[in-house]
């Protein structure tokens, strides 16, 4: 093993020129090197430096890394002359900054998150119908248009089959499957009030389980099941399945994908339905640059921004005219809940509040 | 004894068969086994990684040595082909290239097998500039209000937002096209944070540190020998020296560069909410620790102290102990929360409840004894007994205890003890005392330790913390320096001891001694040569001051006339009358600009700098060139100006033209100075004997003042003026003359001169010319009009508003379009994105921030585009010495035209480069 425990990335590069006398055309400098970060793109060096500072766009967003840089390199290629700022965080955080920044925003975009966390702000946003408006149907945009949708997320049941093999347990297919003795103690689920995905994930039960009023029968018989054990963070849940401590656990389709090549997991769409709540984009109400978040929005949902995040990153396209990658079901394949937006969105501190008063109980 | 004789016969006979047979065949195979294998190199060029020094074609970095150590090891005989990290690639792929360093797992894909050792980690900064002392090292919150530049197409912006996450910190990023940009925006301030690879920037700091990763060496797949010898050699190399390629790191990228302390919020707090931290120190540890003659704590630790105060504002109260023991005491009783001077041993911290910061200073145990005999040492009472004796184990002394030092050296000297045991730095000041006299000193092997601070392990870690960066940021350089200084200046004490710590000093001082009786015994005998001699130097003296005094004289004359008309001009609201200013502002300007030239020139030619150039030039115009302006002046005096050129070759000759113009233009002139209005100056100019060397005889003469026999004699000494009634009011530096004595010797000419006071003066030059042959060329003419500028476009690089306002009205004068760039960064940008041959020539000052004019130069003729090559680079600078010029041409420029620009000669060189360039586009097809 090499010790070098103090690293080394050097490398701004050294032009070394060798002098070769007078001439104009000189034997070419040494070389040059730039291995890592920036050789990607030499030929950009030549772009236009004329820099418009005053036609920017601020993104807010929540999303991976990969896939917001993709996207936001993708923007900047067809439209060189907008600056693009970004405050990358969780959309809890983003939405407390725009909520404090209201009067006087500095964002354009909030990029990202779950429609239903964009859904239960309408006052931070403004209304926009996208230029691909056509081609996104109803259940992933909002009805006055104050978000639209870009990437369907269905909530799914993640398993690891390594585990269940072992002790001889069948797979769940179903949210009732949760409800079985032998999953007591084994699901992995987050906290809805720690996370915007716990929160779909509990909407989609309770709708998918008896409704708005008698889906809470489901939801206690699932708390008792949880067996006190809860996460306050989302990613522990596929995680912790992955890592064979839980037997199954509540996930998005995308944290699940991730494992696609590990033999041991599987996941499943349950069979009562589930919801495929889109991440969205809304434009903040009062920003700085309304004609740049515009063209964000409607570049966020062209064909060419599905293609490549799609493509790259196994995230499923919200156009009608477009199919999921060949890993992916496809939506039409998956049991929809018609998932009541504005319910969720209005009740949301209700909700948590009776879900944390059940847990609490389960516990006592 | 006969067989013995046949049997020995024998055996050196077969001795004899065998060496033959052993030569035969063994030593070619020898020779074989020494010859090196040849082993091709990508080599591409990375700062403090791979560099080469072209000016003495040096290698060095990280990556070269190591390549070299492993070549010592595999055999190899390296050839380093130059290349680009992405050539190199391809080049090894393709098996024209046999090994490259620096590549990663994911680049070698396809065609490349990697050493089974890494070679090296890299890993991304995220870097603020040095000045911002916001931020320090992973300090999240403040991570969080930086705004970050990144480069969108860069892969390490991904690795950086995970960090982000991960961390919780939401710096503001921004997204730029190149990696210029954002050192562009970095400049400009609109980020305050960017990604490098770099670890070699001086002017940035590293904050947080992400996405490691390792890099190997890389053979052509399919070399199984090569990656097998080099495998082999890495580990080699590994098994015998494991700390080999830290000691490299360490060396190419060690901190002893003195930074700011950083200190965070919570460190501020803790600073201004905490008084003075009381600090426990020695006084009998010099130069470590001890008190002056007014009982003040100095030695290294106050010096140390004293400057973290003035680095953090942390202050410190400072309490005295005659031994470590009672400083212990104290420290472990809460009294103080500080040591002075600790040993850098974590079990020895532990035992006394200590938290110690990073070491200071390396020490080693001595003994210091008279000689032999050392099983009896004297300690002084106080040392750290059991971290000593724990040190010391495995050796055989019986120890001594004494109150101080200097009771253990007195048992020494008496003979009580064998030796005084010590660190190296109290046996470096102690054996400079006379009271050690006779005393060595020696290592004690393996004893060795670290001194550092020591902070009770009650104290907040706030402190520890504080002390630390300070240390860090201080630097290992500035520590040591402080610690030597400390050893040279500590209390030494009698002329005695200097005397004997230094024999150098005391050789000195008895010979000085020697000196001054002898020396005033002779100024006694040799009054007054003495005074003879003195008046001498005193007379040198005075022509220096004088010289000063006339320059600065001279400097503030024509300076007044620029500032005092220049005020006049301001005020004056008649166009006409202010012109008339401005006329004598140029006056005096011009007068100013050749008072400095003088002074350079003189300077240059006294430090060796001046270097004739041997270039084509016509003699008639050169003879133009000077005659003309100095009939203007001979006209306004009302002096006679006679010229005659009769004997005088006329073509093209070899010569450096600005010297011969130089000579004559020095001679001319003060000529006319000194020559009364109505009188005459003649100029002679003549071809004499070798014909073929083309020897030419300048003759300047004058019926003027003259010059008296006595001056004659030093009349080219520099700084010297004859101060004849008849040359007052004529002003002059007195480096006329001295200028074109040592110019014509350069020339490896001579000079002569004829005089007599009140009838004038006879100067003849002889300087050696070469006749260039005709070729049938015509030669290049002279600019008569501007029309050949008209409509032409010019870029100009220039980083002063007001340079760039001057040129830009020049230019457009003569018809030019102008486009200007403050820097050459933007100079570069500017001409890469516009359209091919937009720009007909481009104008560059060389000091400029961002990017220097000769880099922007580089930059240029090496873009891919038709012009890049083509367009004429015309350096416009104040660095106007024979070097810069040929580093100009060396970036790739044409010309260089000396700032303050003068019209004319700028004229004449954009003439000759556009006509220059319009003949190279038409035969590069390219139609002008």
């Amino acid at each position: 093993m090499n010790d070098l425990t103090k690293g080394f990335l050097l490398l701004t590069v050294l032009t070394a020129p060798i002098l070769s006398g007078c001439a104009v055309k000189a034997e070419q400098p040494l070389s040059v090197g730039e291995p890592r970060s920036t050789s990607a793109n030499t030929a950009e060096a030549s772009v236009s430096v004329s820099e418009n500072t005053d036609d920017k766009l601020v993104i807010c967003t929540p999303h991976d890394a990969d896939p917001m840089n993709a996207a936001i390199s993708l923007f900047m290629s067809e439209y060189p002359d907008i600056r693009v700022e970004v405050l990358a965080a969780g959309t809890g955080e983003l939405i407390e900054k725009l909520q404090s920044e209201s009067a006087a925003p500095t964002a354009d975009v909030l990029w990202g998150g779950g429609a239903d966390s964009l859904a239960a702000h309408p006052d931070l946003f403004e209304s926009y119908i996208c230029a691909n408006n056509d081609f996104i149907d109803a259940g992933f945009k909002a009805a006055d248009y104050k978000w639209t949708g870009e990437s369907p997320l269905p909530m799914v049941i993640i398993y690891n089959k390594k585990r269940l093999s072992e002790e001889g347990i069948s797979a769940p297919k179903s949210w009732q499957d949760c409800l079985k003795p032998e999953f007591k103690g084994e699901i992995a689920y987050c906290r809805p009030s720690k996370s915007g995905s716990a929160y779909t994930q509990l909407c989609t039960m309770i709708l998918a389980n008896g409704g708005k009023t008698d889906g809470w029968d489901y939801v206690e018989k699932f708390v008792k099941n949880l067996d006190g054990h809860i996460f306050e963070s989302s990613s522990k849940c596929h995680k912790m399945v992955a890592s064979g401590d839980y037997l199954i656990g509540i996930t998005i389709e995308k944290s699940a994908l991730t494992y696609r090549d590990d033999p041991n997991i599987g996941f499943c769409y349950p069979t009562e339905g589930t919801s495929a709540v889109p991440d969205a984009i809304s434009i903040v109400k009062g920003c700085p640059d309304e004609k740049n978040a515009k063209l964000f929005v409607d570049f966020v949902t062209s064909k060419e921004c599905q293609a490549e995040q799609r493509d790259d990153w196994d995230r499923r396209p919200v156009r009608n005219d477009m199919k999921a990658s060949a890993a992916l079901t496809d939506l039409r394949g998956i049991k929809l809940i018609d998932y009541d937006f504005s319910w969720a969105a209005a009740d949301k501190d209700e909700i948590i509040t009776r879900f944390d008063r059940i847990f609490d109980a389960s516990g006592s | 004894m006969a067989f013995e004789g046949r049997a020995c016969r024998k055996t050196a006979f077969m001795i004899a068969v065998f060496c033959a047979f052993f030569l035969l065949f063994c030593l070619p195979v020898h020779a074989e086994g020494t010859e090196k294998r040849k082993v091709r190199v990508g080599y591409f060029t990375l700062a403090n990684f791979q560099e080469y020094d072209a000016s003495d074609r040096s290698y060095r970095g990280y990556g070269y040595d190591y390549l070299m150590a492993i070549a010592q090891y595999a055999g190899w005989h390296c050839e380093l082909v130059p290349v680009t990290y992405e050539d190199g690639l391809k080049m090894l792929q393709s098996g024209e290239l046999d090994l490259m360093n620096y590549v990663y797992p994911t680049d070698s894909t396809g065609g490349l097998s990697l050493s089974s050792l890494a070679a090296g980690e890299s890993w991304t900064n995220l870097v603020v500039p040095v000045s911002n002392a916001s931020v320090s090292y992973e300090d999240y919150d403040a991570i969080s209000g930086l705004t970050v530049g990144l480069n969108y197409s860069s892969q390490l912006n991904s690795a950086f937002v995970d960090y982000c996450k991960d961390n919780d910190c939401m710096p503001r990023l921004i997204y730029y096209h190149t990696e210029e940009e954002v050192d562009k925006a970095l400049s400009e301030g609109k980020i305050t944070a960017r990604l490098s690879s770099s670890i070699s920037d001086l002017s940035m700091r590293t904050v947080a540190k992400f996405s490691v990763s390792s890099y190997y060496f890389a053979t052509t797949r399919g070399n199984a020998d090569l990656l097998a010898e080099l495998n082999s050699a890495m580990n080699a190399l590994k098994i015998d020296d494991p700390y080999f390629q830290e000691r490299l790191y360490s060396r190419y990228h060690s901190q002893s560069v003195e930074q700011q302390t950083v200190i965070s919020d919570a460190e501020k707090n803790y600073i201004s909410a905490h008084g003075p931290v009381a600090v426990s120190y020695v006084t009998d540890w010099t130069p470590v620790s001890y008190e002056d003659r007014n009982g003040r704590f100095s030695g290294a630790m106050r010096d140390l102290l004293d400057l973290i105060t003035e680095r953090t504002g942390l202050a410190f109260s400072f309490e005295e102990a005659e031994n470590s023991k009672a400083a212990l005491d104290d420290f472990s009783s809460g009294k103080t929360e500080l040591m002075a001077g600790f040993p850098y041993d974590f079990a020895w911290a532990d035992k006394n409840n200590a938290n110690i910061t990073f070491p200071l200073y390396s020490v080693t145990l001595q003994e210091m004894s008279k000689g032999s005999g050392n099983a009896i040492a004297a300690v002084p009472q106080d040392s750290y007994q059991e971290f000593f004796s724990r040190e010391l184990q495995g050796t055989s002394y019986t120890y001594y205890r004494y109150k101080d030092m200097a009771s253990c050296l007195r048992a020494v000297q008496d003979g009580t003890a064998a030796c005084v045991l010590a660190d190296s730095l109290q046996t470096a000041y102690y054996q400079k005392l006379v009271s050690c006299r006779g005393l060595s000193s020696r290592e004690i092997p393996g004893a060795a330790f670290q001194l550092a601070f020591a902070a009770s392990d009650r104290s907040d870690p706030m402190l520890l913390s504080i002390l630390n960066k300070s240390i860090y940021s201080i630097g290992s350089a500035k520590i040591d320096e402080i610690f030597k200084e400390a050893s040279q200046n500590s209390q030494s004490v009698s002329l005695a001891d200097q005397l004997y710590s230094n024999p150098g000093f005391a050789g000195w001082f008895y010979s000085l001694l020697g000196f001054v009786i002898a020396a005033v015994t002779s100024m006694l005998i040799y009054g007054r040569r003495i005074h003879a001699k003195n008046r001498e130097i005193e007379k040198a003296a005075a022509a220096k001051s004088e010289f000063l005094s006339n320059i600065s004289h001279d400097m503030r004359t024509p300076l007044n006339g620029i500032m005092g008309y220049t005020n006049l001009a301001l005020k004056e609201k008649d166009e006409t009358a202010a012109r008339e200013y401005l006329k004598k502002v140029r006056i005096s300007a011009e007068f100013l600009l050749s008072l400095i030239n003088d002074t350079l020139d003189i300077s240059k030619i006294e430090s060796g700098k001046y270097v004739l150039q041997q270039e084509k030039t016509n003699a008639s115009e050169l003879l133009q060139s000077i005659t003309v302006p100095i009939q203007s002046i001979a006209d306004a005096r009302g002096i006679h100006f006679l010229v005659d050129s009769n004997d005088m070759y006329h073509g093209e000759i070899l010569v450096d033209s600005l010297n011969p113009k130089k000579i004559v233009l020095n001679l001319l002139s003060n000529a006319i100075k000194f020559t009364p209005e109505g009188g005459t100056v003649e100029l002679h100019i003549s071809q004499i004997p070798p014909v073929n060397g083309c020897n030419c005889r300048i003759v300047v003469k004058d019926n003027g003042i003259g010059i008296s026999k006595e001056f004659q004699k030093k009349m080219f000494e520099p700084f010297t003026q004859e101060h004849a009634p008849q040359s007052k009011g004529t002003v002059g530096t007195g480096l006329g003359l001295s200028i074109v004595k040592r110019i014509v010797t350069m020339m490896q000419g001579t000079i002569e001169v004829q005089s007599e006071p009140g009838k004038g003066s006879a100067f003849t030059v002889q300087i050696p010319v070469t006749a260039v042959r005709e070729t049938g060329e015509m030669p290049e003419a002279a600019p008569e009009n501007t029309a050949e500028l008209q409509g032409r476009s010019i870029l100009l690089c220039e980083d002063n508003e007001m340079n760039r306002e001057i040129a830009t009205a020049i230019l457009n004068d003569l018809g030019i379009r102008v486009t200007s760039a403050e820097n050459g960064r933007q100079g570069e940008e500017l001409f890469l994105s516009a359209p091919v041959w937009k720009f007909d020539l481009i104008l560059m000052d060389l000091r400029m921030p961002v990017m220097n004019g000769l880099d922007a130069a580089r930059a240029i003729r090496a873009a891919e585009r038709p012009d890049a090559a083509l367009i004429p680079i015309i350096a416009m600078t104040a660095d106007a010495y024979n070097d810069d010029i040929m580093r100009c041409m060396q970036a790739g420029m044409n010309a260089h035209n000396m700032k303050p620009v003068d019209n004319e000669v700028l004229k004449r060189e954009l003439v000759r480069q556009f006509r220059m360039e319009d003949a190279a586009r038409k035969n590069s097809g390219v139609q002008p």
